[in-house]
């Protein structure tokens, strides 16, 4: 435990008295700016310590590596605050790096195995407030943060709890409702005629929902795409440039490019991973007025597509200098959810300055100089992941991923012997808290909807 | 009984339930009258006489632990013993009692009548005395008024009780005895909760009738098991078999083509039975291609021919049921005794209850049993106990006790009643509690005598065995760290051939024990050390070495969980004001009102972030209090 003392006027000492350590990120992750992760709780100097291979004095930036398992992670400024002088009031650590998304995942992670878990919306300032460290008159805004980072917390997570990773996990989550509705049903029901089953079958579904559950886990880790990546739909006039744009991208000839206007006419789609982060780029059919049957349907495509798009950007080529709201309202509506983004095309050749009368950005790109590309991908990141405040999927599956391997612990102690009688109440437990974990990600299952599954399986009663 | 006297505590009903509330404030001390409607039918068992089970038992001991009633008696009463799951882990081993009714009746009646400072009256209550929120009495049938400091209502059944047999309905507490209906309406103009629950029992049949002969004998366990730690082993009256009928094809088609005539399927009874199938009906009509279920033909005593068969619970018609009986295996010729039944009765919302069976809306007033919505004689029985603890700790001025999740099915069992309520009869299972390797038969005494010392309810016969016994596990346990088994030793050959992995280090027979092949028993028989005297306590022991790294891991989890159990959530706190929370977190909590935060974030759709909004909010309160 840490030497952080219990505050004598606070009223809740039971609450405050072992407090956990929590870890974040508490910058956004943007390419090649710093990041800060920040630590606070009872364990976070001895894990700081460890990490940086040094030890620390309050309030002194130490200049340090970050080191795990002897692999270096990254260099930074590490600084400590010893509670109750830090802004949550226990001890703090900070670190201050230079990792985008991938570096920062691997450093939670490694604080995460270092028995921190992550903070959850809000935590940090719920802290300090309830340390007496924020003042009354913050308590609203204080709910209100905890409020607006669960909503986007809420967000997050069902989109990383989307596609083919929902599939894999609800079907894993069955089949572990299978086996443990089977296996209290044997315990808690054994005078009650149910077929009697055989502990082989039991160790075969055991063995099974190992495996899945691994192979899922490892699918995550490796950042496949497993859940709906975010949309980003281009948008603009025939031969702004749309299809150069998405051909730099994906650094390949993928959409034909011509300088007929019209020559794209189906939606094309070409999947990226930026830093970590899936995105679906989607070529449209340039907009305008036509005649044209086939190029009719193919704006329709390019409207709906934007209906679903997270992001969409508009582009502008030399024929407007000027940017208003109004043209861009003309290629996307005024309904679309989507993030809007302005990019002005072809800057290798452009004579004239961009003059942007709306309020979103405008970013400036050559697909044929490649100058600009560095910015927009910078751009979508940010605008995908970061908010300092907003949960982002990228960190909402980072939970998922920490859930799985929680769960897979549990699953692995549960194979850790054989499936016999006399031990069967162990392997309940440890089935029991595997599916504590996965709730987590899929939503609670508590013992009632387990007598729920048993009594709808089997006939059980005096 | 004189009634010029303010009593410690009253006690209405004597149940289960009732049984052990006015026996506990009477064993501290407390000035105790339990009023019942006959004293005839003091621990009367309205269904199967049969005690214990998966998850009962555990309650059982729980009770005993705290030297309550029901197991003891049951040991002098219980005329076949079996231990279920014998060959599973021993936290989801359970004992189970058929036991002899009219021995059960004799043996609490006279335990009643035998306690110092407990009066015992026949009459019904018809009203309880309330004054400024607050409990002060209860009015008798007859007009009498009777003062208390507390009052525990533990009524079972009785209320508005319904009793069913096809479509013929009698009011009826359970058959034979009145329904309460005169305290119903009074209860009912008090501002409680209250809805409809039914339960059932089968038709019982005469032994003479039915074909024993061919049908499997399922005899009780040898060396009897008992149900008390203080039983010696001479308590048992004469043990006697069971037997195994079950029902047949043609059992389902006449349930089948009856159902019309079923109250329940007719919409005739709107209490609500419990998910697991209580009745007959409800196995037939939900589990249509189960061609056979298992009926337990259960003896009811030494002295009676009646059987108990355990499974058939109806309320069909009679000429149905007597269709349904002769249409089981060994009981063409059965002739049934008594008519099984359904019966509806009243039952309080147990959210407005608090942990300790006080109720929320009136001081000093304890509800325990049946009518929380609970069912089963051990559910009943463990709550008495505790409602009737508290009851005594209020009338003495003291501290109040509440049992923990992490304590013991009594903790679980009023924990799940308080926080979540139930939509159907509240019984026990092993499966309800999450710490389950913890709260085993075996250390019901760990986990209860010490507290329950403290508050009175341990007489000193019982502190000693404790004591003895706590001290001999600590002994054993330091002899088998300190008895050393070394791969040189002579006796080596043989112990390997029963390990995994040969030994391949000095190692203390108390690491050795950890490993799964290895049990107490190798170890004594292979000549490594001499066996305890008392098979309990080096069962005991065996049991804390291989769970000890689950223990450890639950140990963790329940300390992370036990700050919020300590943050009270006030009662008047006002949740519409509360920033942030959404409407359907606000109304769930406006109708449970949640004791402290950890019960708030038990309720179903109550998220992490309402709970971090309550904590907020009660920091924002204590800051306001203080500025002021
Ligand atoms: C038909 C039926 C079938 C059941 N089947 C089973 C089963 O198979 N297994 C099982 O475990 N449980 C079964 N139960 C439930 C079990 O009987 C009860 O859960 C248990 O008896 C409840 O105990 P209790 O103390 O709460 O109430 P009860 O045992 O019902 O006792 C209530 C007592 O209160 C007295 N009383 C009521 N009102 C008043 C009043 N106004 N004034 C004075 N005295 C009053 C009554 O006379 C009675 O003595 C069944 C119950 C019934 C009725
Ligand atoms: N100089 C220069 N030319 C470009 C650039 N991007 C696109 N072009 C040219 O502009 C023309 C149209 O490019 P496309 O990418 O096909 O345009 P589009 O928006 O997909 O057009 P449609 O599919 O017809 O709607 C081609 O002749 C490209 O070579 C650029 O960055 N610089
Ligand atoms: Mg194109």
């Amino acid at each position: 435990m840490g030497d952080y003392q219990v505050d004598r006027e606070c009223r809740y000492p039971a609450y405050m008295s072992i407090s956990d350590t929590i870890v974040a990120s508490a910058t956004a992750p943007g390419r090649g700016a710093i990041s800060i992760i920040r630590l606070s709780g009872d364990n976070s100097l001895r894990i700081a310590e460890a990490l940086a291979g040094k030890t620390f004095t309050p309030r002194l930036a130490t200049f340090g590596k970050l080191i795990s398992d002897g692999l270096l992670i990254d260099t930074g400024v590490w600084i400590y605050f010893k509670g109750p002088n830090s802004f949550t009031g226990e001890d703090v650590v900070e670190f201050q790096g230079h990792g985008g998304p991938v570096v920062i995942q691997t450093i939670l992670r490694t604080i995460i195995a270092q028995g921190a878990r992550l903070a959850n919306p809000g935590e940090f300032s719920q802290r300090a407030f309830l340390n007496n460290r924020i003042d009354l008159t913050q308590a609203e805004a204080i709910s209100d943060l905890i409020n607006a980072t669960s909503v986007s917390a809420v967000k997050a997570a069902n989109q990383s709890l989307s596609g083919e990773f929902a599939n894999r996990i609800h079907a894993i989550v069955a089949d572990l409702i299978h086996l443990r509705t089977q296996i209290e049903a044997h315990i808690d029901f054994p005078d009650e005629d149910i077929d009697p089953q055989n502990l082989r079958e039991f160790s075969d579904q055991l063995t099974n929902l190992h495996h899945h559950l691994q192979s899922l886990k490892l699918a995550a880790n490796e950042g496949a795409r497993l859940n709906r990546a975010s949309d980003v739909v281009l948008i603009g006039e025939p031969n702004v440039g749309k299809s150069s744009l998405l051909n730099a991208l994906a650094n390949e000839p993928l959409a034909i490019v011509t300088n007929i206007p019209g020559t794209t006419r189906d939606l094309i789609r070409h999947d990226l991973l930026l830093d970590g982060i899936e995105l679906r780029v989607t070529d449209t059919a340039g907009i305008r007025a036509t005649e044209d049957v086939i190029e009719t349907e193919g704006i329709q495509r390019a409207r709906n597509a934007i209906e679903t798009a997270d992001i969409a950007l508009c582009l502008f080529d030399e024929r407007h200098h000027t940017i208003t709201e109004s043209l861009v309202n003309r290629l996307i509506g005024d309904t679309t959810s989507a993030a809007i983004g302005i990019i002005r095309t072809k800057n290798d050749i452009q004579s004239q300055p961009t003059i942007n009368q709306t309020n979103y950005p405008l970013i400036e790109i050559s697909a044929v100089s490649g100058s600009g590309l560095n910015q927009l991908k910078d751009w979508l990141l940010n605008e995908l992941n970061l908010n300092s405040n907003a949960e982002t999927p990228f960190l909402a599956r980072e939970r998922h991923v920490i859930q799985l391997a929680i769960a897979l612990n549990y699953l692995h102690q549960a194979m850790s012997q054989p499936v016999n009688l006399e031990t069967i109440d162990l392997l309940a437990e440890d089935l029991r808290l595997t599916q504590n974990a996965l709730s987590e990600i899929t939503g609670s299952f508590t013992s009632d909807d387990l007598l729920g599954s048993i009594f709808s399986t089997f006939c059980i009663g005096k | 009984m004189d009634y010029t006297r303010c009593f410690d505590v009253i006690v209405v009903g004597g149940g289960h339930a009732g049984s052990e509330a006015a026996h506990a404030a009477a064993r501290m001390g407390c000035d105790t009258l339990l009023v019942t409607h006959s004293i005839e039918t003091l621990g009367q068992m309205s269904c199967n006489p049969a005690i214990g089970g998966i998850g009962k038992s555990h309650l059982v001991r729980e009770i005993d632990a705290c030297d309550g009633l029901m197991a003891k008696i049951t040991d002098h009463a219980g005329i076949q013993f079996r231990v279920l799951n014998q060959r599973k882990g021993p936290a989801v081993r359970a004992t189970r009692a058929q036991a002899d009714r009219v021995l059960y009746r004799q043996a609490m009646r006279h335990a009643i009548e035998t306690t110092p400072h407990l009066t015992i009256f026949q009459q019904p209550v018809s009203d309880l005395t309330i004054e400024h929120d607050r409990v002060t009495g209860v009015v008798l049938a007859m007009g009498l008024e009777l003062k208390a400091k507390t009052v525990v209502i533990t009524a079972g059944t009785f209320l508005a009780g319904q009793i069913h047999i096809g479509m013929n309905q009698q009011s009826g507490g359970r058959a034979g005895d009145p329904a309460s209906n005169e305290l119903s309406k009074s209860l009912r103009d008090l501002p409680f909760r209250i809805a409809r629950l039914k339960t059932g029992t089968p038709p019982r049949i005469d032994r003479r009738s039915v074909d024993l002969d061919s049908l499997p004998e399922q005899p009780g366990d040898f060396p009897t098991p008992y149900l008390s730690m203080m039983s010696q082993g001479t308590e048992h009256p004469t043990q006697i078999p069971c037997y195994l009928s079950r029902t047949t094809e043609k059992t389902r088609d006449i349930i089948l083509q009856n159902l019309h005539l079923s109250p329940m399927y007719a919409g005739v009874i709107e209490g609500v039975g419990p998910r697991y199938c209580p009745s007959i009906e409800d196995k037939m009509v939900r589990f249509s291609d189960k061609p056979t279920h298992q009926v337990f033909l259960e003896p009811e005593g030494l002295t009676s021919f009646e059987l108990y068969p355990n499974g058939v619970s109806t309320s069909l018609p009679y000429e149905i049921q007597f269709d349904i009986i002769r249409s089981m295996d060994g009981c063409s010729q059965a002739v049934i005794t008594r008519p099984g039944y359904a019966i509806e009765y009243d039952y309080f919302d147990p959210r407005d209850l608090q942990a300790t069976l006080e109720s929320k809306l009136i001081e000093n007033l304890y509800f325990a049993g049946q009518i929380n919505g609970t069912t089963g004689y051990e559910e009943a029985g463990a709550q008495g106990l505790l409602a009737g603890a508290n009851a005594a700790l209020r009338a003495q001025g003291k501290d109040s006790w509440t049992v923990g999740r992490d304590e013991g099915y009594l903790g679980v069992m009023v924990d799940d009643l308080i926080t979540l309520g139930t939509q159907e009869p509240y019984r026990m299972f092993t499966s309800r509690a999450e710490y389950r390797l913890a709260l085993r038969e075996d250390n019901a005494d760990t986990r209860f005598t010490e507290k329950a010392r403290s508050l009175g309810l341990v007489s000193d016969q019982r502190w000693k065995h404790f004591n003895d016994r706590q001290e001999q596990i600590t002994q054993e346990m330091h002899r088998l760290k300190s008895t050393w088994i070394r791969p040189s030793d002579p006796t080596i050959e043989q112990l390997n051939s029963i390990l995994t992995s040969p030994l391949s280090k000095e190692t203390s027979a108390h690491d050795l024990l950890k490993r799964p092949e290895i049990h107490y028993h190798d170890l004594v028989e292979r000549g490594e050390f001499l066996g305890h005297k008392d098979p309990s306590v080096s069962s005991q022991v065996e049991i804390l070495v291989k769970y000890s790294g689950y223990i450890d891991r639950q140990t963790d989890e329940i300390k992370k969980l036990k700050k919020n159990e300590q943050v009270k959530l006030p009662t008047t706190i006002d949740y519409q004001s509360i920033v942030g929370l959404s409407n359907e977190v606000r109304q769930k909590l406006i109708d449970h009102r949640p004791e402290t935060l950890a019960q708030a974030s038990r309720i179903s759709g109550v998220t992490p972030a309402a709970v971090s909004l309550l904590l907020v909010h009660l920091k924002k309160l204590d800051l306001m209090n203080m500025a002021s």
